[in-house]
Parts: structure tokens; C-alpha cells; sequence
């Protein structure tokens, strides 16, 4: 994707509401809440990616909530939008969950995941991404796909792709400053 | 402080574009993580906004700045020097003399401050304890009228001057404020309070310091040591 395109799709996103983190990092406590109304479905459907016991879902939701605003000084605008913050506060919470777990259960991969038309709708960082993620080979995606949807490490997905840990590392690093790029493109273009 | 890399943010965008953010939380969770946000929130706490944080990483108050070695030398011949002129006058001067200089000593070393926080017109607007033994304190707001829309205060504390300040913590007042209190805890690089500011700012933006912008100064005051 071009520059001219990339900058194309971003004049055409919605308007999005100024950042809730600053004034979470600063003790408000409507600020706060109104985090919780903001990103409550977003952090709750991540986490049913995740886990389906809703007792776990419970424990990790009030988990990433936590760290969510114990975090909250920590975002910077400069390097992302919120929502892509938020969604990583998420993602390092359940990852680590997971890791932490004795019996961890098998994920349910689906090789060729389809974005989330509400998403994409929603989030620029979203569009970006999938629009870079679009531009690598099949097997870059599926390494990629298990890395970043299932915090599946490298290890792993070279067992669950019969494939050499050299190769998953190299589709990884690959694919990953190709996404990178695309952001951080879009940053300093904004 | 929470650090991460551009890697982890592509991989969290990556996932943001795959999960259909329409999977509404369960009520009771709902109400459980807004209490615990609550009390998390209920706290004015120390050292949470970037602002406050680049404030310590690139000007350490003075409690933190590293001594240059004239100055332990000083110190230490300086120490010297007070016992000898002690131990002289414990021989030379009566006992009444020696307690009263122990008296100023003691004085001299209390860190339990209160301070008087006013607006220009010298009205007392809001009340700051603090007790360097415990790290922690009270602030009690006086008088604040109503934040304009989309403000709200911002309180800052200092170990000596407005550079070193930290903003600890914001509060927002629909109505005027009166009698409102909130809880204080320091973090270990803040040993004593001397001096503390409450201004009114943009819910959007952070300041760097007090001054940033005197005119949204709504209250300042020095310790008082008892």
C-alpha cells in the first residue's frame, strides 16, 4: 500500500474521541469508568479468542482491567491509538496467563482467520494492518496468525506447522516489520 | 513503568483487526471491575502520569541527585567539626543551654508538614498533611468552584520547588467543591513535602510543572514544619 493510500484510508476513518488513558493515569475516576464503557467489549471479546470457560474469562477480564490502568501513563498517541494499546495490554495479560497455566488447553487454530468486519469498521490500526498482513506470502501469515492470535511461540508453531524453527523465524521477522512499517508509515504521515 | 516495542503493538493491531469487539460483558462483571477501578481511582496517587515520571527521569529532586565527592567530604568534615565545637560546649556551658540547642535540633528535623493551600486573594482553597514517617497524608479541599467543561484539577507536590513538582493525581468538582478529601501515598523518592500547587487544566492535556501555566494556578502553599 502507498503512502497516498494509506493516508486515503485515514481521511475516511470517523472522528475518534479523545484518549481516556491520560486522565486514567491521573486518578480520575470518571475517567475511568467511562475506560471501562469505552473498551469493556473489546477486552471481553479478545479474551473470549482466548479462553470459552466464563470463569476464567471473568478473572482474566478483571486482570487486564487492572493492568490496563495501572499501565495507563505508559501510552503514547505518538506510537499507536489507543484501542491498538489496549488491545496489547490484553493480548501480554493472556499470553502470560497462559504460559502460567499447568493444563493449557489446545487452541483452536483456524488456519485462515477472516478479519472482523466490525473491527475494521472501528479501528484504523485494524485496516492498517490487515491491509499489510495482505501483502504476505501464505506462510508468513500463518506463522504470524499463530503468533499474534494464540501467543504461540516460535517453538511451538514450528511443531504445529511441521516446519523448521529457523524458517517460522524468519516468516516471523518478515512478516512482522512488514506490519510494523505499515504503522509507523501511517504515524508519521498523520 | 509498562514498556513495550513497535513488534508487540503490530502484533496487538493485527489481533484488534481479527476480534469482533461486539461480545458484550456480563453485567456483574461489569459492576465488579467498575468497583475495583473505583478504589484504584479513589487514591490521588503519586508518581502516575508521564508528565510526573519524566519529571523524576530528568530532574531528581534533591533527596535523589548524587552528591559529588567535595560535598561528602564536606559533609563529613562538617560532622566533624559539629562534634567537636558539641563536645566543647557540653564541658564549657550548663544543661539548660544543651537541652535547648537539642530542642532546635529537633525542630529543625520534624517532617510532618501541613500546608495552606491559597488563591491569589490569600482565601485558603484547600489543605495538604503530610507525614514523612508514613509516606502518606491527606488533602482536604476547602474551596474550589465547579470545573469548566472539559477540565478538571490537577494536584502537584514537590520536595522543593516547582521543577521538581509531581503531578500526583487529578480530581474533577461538577459542583463546587467543599470539605472534599482524598488520600495521599508517596513513592520512596518523595521523603517530605515542602510546597504543593492545585491548577486547573485541560482533561486532554498534561503539563510539564505547575508554572507551565501560572495563570492556572488555583492555590499554592509552603510547609509549615511543626
Amino acid at each position: 500500500m502507498t503512502v497516498e493510500q494509506q493516508k486515503q484510508q485515514r481521511d475516511s476513518v470517523t472522528p475518534i474521541a479523545p484518549p481516556i488513558l491520560p486522565r486514567v493515569a491521573q486518578g480520575d475516576d470518571l475517567a475511568v469508568k467511562e475506560c471501562l464503557r469505552r473498551y469493556g467489549r473489546l477486552v471481553y471479546s479478545i479474551v473470549w479468542r482466548f479462553t470459552k470457560d466464563p470463569r476464567d474469562a471473568e478473572d482474566a477480564c478483571q486482570d487486564i482491567f487492572v493492568a490496563l490502568w495501572r499501565s495507563a501513563s505508559a501510552f503514547d498517541p505518538a506510537r499507536g491509538t489507543e484501542a491498538t494499546f489496549v488491545a496489547m495490554i490484553a493480548r501480554r495479560r493472556l499470553v502470560d496467563r497462559q504460559r502460567t497455566t499447568a493444563t493449557r488447553p489446545i487452541p483452536q487454530i483456524d488456519p485462515e482467520p477472516e478479519p472482523s468486519h466490525s473491527a475494521m469498521e472501528t479501528y484504523v490500526d485494524a485496516r492498517i494492518a490487515v491491509a499489510a498482513l495482505d501483502e504476505c506470502s501464505a506462510d508468513q501469515k500463518r506463522v504470524i496468525t499463530l503468533a499474534a492470535f494464540h501467543g504461540m511461540t516460535h517453538e511451538e508453531i514450528a511443531t504445529e506447522l511441521s516446519m523448521p524453527l529457523g524458517t517460522v523465524k524468519s516468516h516471523y521477522a518478515r512478516a512482522i516489520a512488514r506490519v510494523r512499517r505499515a504503522l509507523t508509515n501511517r504515524e508519521e504521515t498523520s | 513503568m509498562t514498556t513495550y516495542d513497535d513488534d508487540e503493538l503490530a502484533e496487538a493491531a493485527l489481533l484488534l483487526a481479527h476480534t469482533d469487539p461486539t461480545v458484550a460483558m456480563p453485567r456483574d462483571l461489569e459492576r465488579k471491575i467498575a468497583a475495583r477501578g473505583r478504589e484504584l481511582a479513589a487514591e490521588v496517587r503519586f508518581t502516575t502520569t508521564k508528565a510526573a515520571a519524566m519529571s523524576l527521569v530528568t530532574e531528581p529532586p534533591p533527596a535523589l541527585r548524587r552528591a559529588s565527592p567535595l560535598r561528602t567530604w564536606g559533609g563529613w568534615l562538617a560532622a566533624a567539626a559539629c562534634v567537636a565545637v558539641v563536645v566543647y560546649q557540653w564541658r564549657v556551658h550548663d544543661i539548660e543551654r544543651a537541652a535547648a540547642d537539642g530542642a532546635k535540633v529537633a525542630v529543625s528535623v520534624s517532617r510532618h508538614a501541613s500546608i495552606t493551600l491559597r488563591n491569589r486573594a490569600g482565601v485558603a482553597v484547600a489543605e495538604v498533611t503530610w507525614d514523612a514517617a508514613s509516606l502518606s497524608g491527606q488533602a482536604t479541599i476547602a474551596a474550589l468552584e465547579a470545573n469548566a467543561p472539559g477540565e478538571h484539577y490537577v494536584l502537584w507536590l514537590s520536595e522543593s520547588d516547582d521543577a521538581h513538582a509531581i503531578a500526583v493525581g487529578a480530581f474533577g468538582c461538577d459542583v463546587e467543591c467543599r470539605a472534599k478529601a482524598f488520600a495521599l501515598h508517596a513513592p520512596q523518592s518523595l521523603a517530605t513535602v515542602r510546597a504543593v500547587w492545585v491548577t486547573r487544566s485541560a482533561v486532554t492535556t498534561v503539563d510539564s510543572s505547575p508554572r507551565a501555566n501560572p495563570d492556572r494556578i488555583v492555590g499554592e502553599g509552603r510547609s509549615v514544619e511543626r
